[in-house]
């Protein structure tokens, strides 16, 4: 089973613990205490051979290669911690034996034809270890299952499958979807998929963890299949005969082995690989990515990858089909009447600078906005904010964050003083409590729901889930609660009323670090239990089960999100929960903390490195004259001090006429924001629009100008994800045609308006953030080297800050402010709109989809946008599964299919944001905003629904291969379940 | 009022090699080149070329065929082959380039002289040089022969 504590230790620097000494092999060593003999071994340069442990999954002893004698007794290395005094024989003749029969073991259940098998890449676990061990013979025994390749993004070759169980352990006790195990029952035994199910009708969610931690090629990515190999592109019988006819003349292996350590030599002149950071959500999931040319082979996380280890989602694993999409743009566009026509680089850039230049001169520099992109670098967000500023003259620069978490952020700045996750995500897997709230952390962040689900697993970690939707984390969570839509202040300010109620408050935190205490206590008087029960329609009992829960716990965490954040007191409620921490003195330690989780792969770092209207770099505020002075000498040029537009609010000012150009990074405007019919009135209104993209999306068709865009694997640079991490991603290969980086196509731009710059690299805009924002002093090319990483503030000489308000909170005395929050009342249900839609992210499509839609394996699996209606509800309208039904709001009206699901219940339904046609979830938004971040109001949304007659198809929105059919077929264990083995009966057990 | 568009026309693609860059590579390795070009005409004129191009456009087919064979009863060349390299591997020949060097003497200088006669050859063998190099013979040949049954 996983080790957690072991997972833990392997990331310290050895010098930070203290020492055992050993005796190996008649040599004295010193290792770390409580560190497995097997690491410990290995990091002291002696090699045990072994193929089923692996740091990030911990010992799972199925492969019995690494036994070792210890004090004379036979152990595994990978399941014994070192103490003092150990004496440990690697090598004696009954080791040795051993050893040699676990091979055999092996072998008979891999059949060796390394030379014509795709994970013949000089890392194959298995291949090496035959290789060391100077194993010359092999004795295998084809299994009577067949190949499944029912996933569209891997297959499992049962013949090939050593069963070391370590996709077990990842699936179960990693990412803990619970999907895989071994049948140690079956003769002979296999790895299954629920209840022995094809993977393709399984409740497998594709996130490829499997593909990833096996260490042989039994599960493959599809993607390597005939492409890794330079002979592996061969039909699979034609291989069968091959390899049966060179396996029954073989009497020694080792020729085979050298031919393929050769091949495995040349496939390395084909095959590049390149650590880059995932481009979709913001946990920062780092790996490696495989090229040949330009075919993406695979992604292959590592246990170094900072954020996530070996884990990864279904879109980071396999949803990178868009980077090689015949639709990507490759050359500049630009209008001409009622179509787009190719361009150069020469007249496209010319004809930007002209424009933007002549509406700043005669409108003014505020007739001009800039949108940074959310999934550029931060390299790119800050040459944004600087053309905005040091060039246009405005401060009318933003991104997406204002769809989302800018709510977050304030809530955070009023209270603690960072608008950022107070520790990393280790943290929360650490803490006593954890507490969701609007988070569908399952499908929104399902790397950061593992670290949870495992924690509550293997450790029993308390969580309580706050949301209107009973999505997966509910099933694990000690305590739901569930308000009406819109109502979690209430319900968070009525907790907190009964801690203090109960005399439950840190008295000595809030004296020691706070001010403002009397005030917020005074203003939670009305938030009574019978009050909350009756405006949330949330019993009483739950709310004082949260309040005890809280009360016991020694450290708590709060995870937040969209679901809190799109209200129009999505700033309030923030506030309320930052609040709460603060008078429960979970702030500062480690295991407590809030926790926005961030949305796009870069979108704090958009916001960090300045593209915000009234924040420089490093949130330092466009208002603050000394502030200003810092960078009008650092750029050259003067500033302007007014805070400028938000996103949003560009919108209403296009079409108040204050706004006559804007500049769009990779931001598909018309799907993201609210009330689309209104955002397409004002894009198609303004005077000049420039939209800089991978393809042609719904807003580059109002553009003027059209610039292609490179992808995050077309380039350098940095992503900052939810934790405040800075992580490197690197070029992997050129953007298409003529399609440029971000950071190159904004210094044209800058260049031909006069700016001047001289950029070569995104490394030198980093080293001019480092000398200019205090918060990113210490940040430098390569302090971020490979896998290495920094969470900011970062000082001068390097030292980060994963955990913040360990000493002090961001005010000038240092002290944290409770913040007293308004409670703003949500739009309601009515008579004619008595339907809630709520609307959110789904598991494998990302936003509106335009990067997800191009993946065929995600097509498939999810291939339209559809509404979720509880049971109940549907019963009521008269509505089946596949039944389409027209969905009407206020403002406008949506068409998508039905899908009956007890994933919503009474009258709330749910859509995914992934529509872009008839079934785009903006077409009903409306304009409230939270009148503080002037974010959308998105989920405050009454509607009404009908089932629409007449002639169309009717068939369920979701095929039977999608895992939310089959999620009742999972079978939870913990582990591998070894012991099943050792008591088969053809398992000769060692003894030791 | 800019309505929506997804209409893009697109140009005819221009050839995209740079000339100037090709030209000015030839120049730079011209023997390079030119010795290349003599290979392509000589591998064409021998009929390789064609082969060879035959021969990938039905890699599948003569995989199966080459299967086929490797399967079909009494074929033991892989396990010979094998055989061969693993013995080969084995074998612990020291020395041998010395042998092959002494070995080559022996030829030349027997290459000057009559076919000794019978009684010569007997005599032949009382030599210690011979005695030596018979050993050595014996010796390899004990080595091959111990390695096969392994």
């Amino acid at each position: 089973m996983v080790v957690v504590e072991i997972f833990i230790w392997f990331g310290e620097d050895w010098g930070a613990v203290s020492f055992v000494n050993l005796r190996v092999n008649g040599r004295s060593i010193d290792v770390p205490a409580g560190a497995p003999l097997l690491v410990s071994l290995e990091r002291s340069g002696v090699y045990v051979p072994h193929v089923c442990y692996n740091p990030s999954l911990g010992a799972i002893q199925t492969c019995d290669l690494c036994f070792v004698e210890v004090d004379g007794q036979l152990v595994r290395a990978c399941s014994t911690p070192v103490r003092e005094g150990m004496v440990v024989d690697t090598e004696t003749p009954r080791v040795t034996s051993v050893r040699k029969a676990a091979m055999d073991r092996i072998l008979t259940n891999h059949n060796l034809y390394c030379t014509i098998c795709d994970n013949n890449n000089g890392d194959c676990e298995l291949h090496n270890t035959v290789a060391r061990m100077g194993v010359r013979n092999q004795s295998f025994k084809s299994k009577p299952y067949p190949v499944d390749s029912s996933n569209p993004f891997y297959v499992y070759d049962p013949n090939q499958c050593i069963l070391c169980g370590r996709c077990v352990e990842a699936c179960q006790d990693y990412v803990v979807n619970e999907v895989i195990r071994i049948d140690w029952s079956l003769n002979p035994p296999r790895v299954v998929w629920d209840n022995n199910s094809p993977i393709g009708q399984s409740s497998c969610v594709s996130c490829g963890t499997c593909a990833t931690v096996c260490p042989v090629d039994a599960i493959m990515e599809k993607s390597m299949i005939g492409e890794a190999g330079l002979f592996t592109r061969i039909k699979p019988e034609t291989r069968g005969k091959l390899v049966g006819a060179l396996k029954r003349s073989e009497t020694d292996i080792s020729f085979y082995m050298l031919t393929s350590d050769i091949e495995a030599k040349l496939r390395s002149t084909q095959i590049k690989k390149t650590k880059t950071v995932c481009p979709f959500c913001a946990v920062g999931c780092s790996f490696e990515v495989w090229t040949k040319g330009r075919k993406i082979l695979k992604v292959e996380p590592k246990s170094e990858s900072p954020a996530n280890g070996v884990a990864t989602c279904i879109k980071g694993k396999f949803g990178w089909d868009f980077v090689n999409s015949p639709e990507r743009l490759t050359k500049p566009l630009i209008r001409e009447g009622d179509h787009f026509r190719e361009a150069s680089w020469e007249e496209a850039i010319s004809l930007v600078a002209r424009r933007l230049t002549e509406i700043k001169h005669k409108h003014g520099p505020d007739a001009i906005g800039v949108i940074a992109t959310c999934t550029g670098t931060n390299e790119e967000a800050y040459l944004a904010q600087k053309l905005a500023r040091a060039v246009i003259g405005t401060n009318n620069v933003d991104n997406c964050a204002r769809y989302c978490q800018a709510p977050a952020t304030t809530g955070l700045f009023r209270t603690v003083g960072i608008g950022g996750d107070s520790g990393t995500m280790a943290d929360t897997e650490k803490a006593d409590l954890v507490i969701t709230f609007g988070s569908n952390t399952a499908e929104a962040h399902p790397v950061w729901a593992g670290k949870l689900k495992r924690a509550k697993k293997l450790r029993g970690q308390k969580l309580i889930v706050v949301d209107v939707k009973p999505h997966e984390m509910v099933g694990w969570a000690d305590l739901f609660i569930s308000p009406h839509p819109g109502t979690d202040l209430v319900v968070v300010n009525a907790i907190a009323k009964h801690i203090v109620d109960q005399g439950w408050e840190d008295r000595e935190f809030i004296e020691k670090r706070t001010v403002n205490f009397e005030a917020y206590r005074k203003e939670l008087e009305p938030f009574t239990l019978e009050y909350a029960e009756r405006v949330t329609g949330v019993p009483r009992e739950l709310i004082i089960r949260a309040a005890t829960m809280i009360h016991e716990a020694r450290s708590v965490c709060a995870i937040f999100a969209m679901g809190i954040t799109q209200h129009q007191n999505g700033s309030e409620t923030t506030t309320a929960i930052s609040d709460l921490l603060l008078l429960t003195g979970n702030y500062g330690r480690p295991g407590t903390g809030a926790y926005p989780a961030r949305g796009h792969a870069n979108v704090q770092g958009t916001s960090d490195f300045g593209a915000l209207p009234t924040y420089l770099p490093g949130y330092e505020r466009v208002d603050n004259p000394k502030i200003r002075e810092k960078y009008e000498k650092a750029w050259g040029v003067k500033l302007p001090m007014t805070p400028g537009l938000t996103s949003t609010e560009m919108v209403d000012a296009i079409l108040d006429g204050r706004l006559r150009a804007m500049y769009i990074m990779g931001e598909d405007k018309v799907l993201a924001d609210s009330n689309q019919q209104k955002v397409g009135e004002a894009l198609s209104k303004v005077e000049f629009l420039v939209v800089q993209e991978l393809f042609l999306t719904r807003t580059a068709q109002y553009a003027d100008v059209i610039l292609p865009a490179a992808a995050s694997l077309e380039k350098d640079g940095t992503f900052v994800n939810t934790e405040r991490r800075i992580q490197r991603l690197y070029k992997a290969f050129d953007p298409p045609g003529e399609a440029k980086a971000d950071w190159e196509i904004i210094q044209m731009v800058a260049n031909a308006m006069g700016a001047g710059w001289v950029y070569t690299h995104p490394m030198e805009i980093m080293d001019e953030v480092a000398g200019v924002a205090e918060y990113f002093a210490g940040v430098s090319y390569e302090r971020l080297e490979g896998f290495r990483s920094l969470l900011w503030p970062v000082k001068k000489d390097g030292a980060d800050s994963p955990l913040l308000y360990t000493d002090r909170f961001e005010f000038p005395d240092g002290r944290a402010r409770f913040h007293v929050p308004k409670w703003i009342e949500p739009l309601g249900s009515t008579t004619q709109y008595d339907m809630y839609l709520d609307n959110g992210r789904v598991l494998e499509h990302f936003h509106w989809g335009n990067l997800t839609w191009r993946s065929k394996g995600i097509r498939e699996l999810v291939p339209e946008a559809y509404i979720e209606i509880s049971p109940e509800a549907a019963q009521r309208k008269g509505l089946k599964t596949g039944d389409k039904v027209l969905v009407k709001s206020r403002v406008g009206r949506v068409v998508a299919g039905v899908m009956v699901s007890d994933r919503v219940s009474s009258n709330r339904l749910y859509i995914g944001l992934h529509g872009q046609g008839d079934d785009a979830v903006n077409q009903l938004t409306g304009d409230e905003r939270d009148p503080t971040s002037k974010t959308p109001a998105y989920k405050e949304l009454p509607v009404s629904v009908e089932k629409l007659e007449g002639e169309y198809e009717r068939r369920a929105p979701l095929p039977v291969s999608n895992y939310r059919h089959h999620v009742k077929s999972r079978v939870s264990q913990v582990g591998v379940k070894v012991e099943e083995k050792w008591s088969r009966a053809d398992y000769a057990q060692v003894k030791g | 009022m800019a309505k929506p568009t997804a209409r893009v026309e697109r140009k005819a693609e221009e050839p995209t090699l740079d000339l100037d860059t090709l030209v000015k590579q030839f120049v730079s390795r011209q023997e390079a080149f030119n010795e290349f070009m003599d290979v392509i005409q000589l591998l064409h004129e021998r009929g390789i070329l064609s082969a060879l191009k035959a021969a990938l456009e039905r890699y599948e087919d003569l995989l199966g065929v080459l299967a086929d064979w490797l399967n079909s009863m009494g074929t033991q060349s892989p396990a010979n082959l094998l055989e061969l390299v693993n013995t080969l591997t084995k074998a612990n020949i020291r020395g041998l380039s010395s042998i092959i060097s002494a070995a080559s003497k022996g030829a030349a200088t027997s290459g000057n002289k009559q076919p000794p006669s019978l009684e010569g050859l007997l005599k032949s063998l009382e030599e210690d040089d011979v005695k030596r190099g018979l050993w050595v013979v014996i010796q390899v040949l004990r080595e091959i022969g111990s390695s096969s049954l392994e």
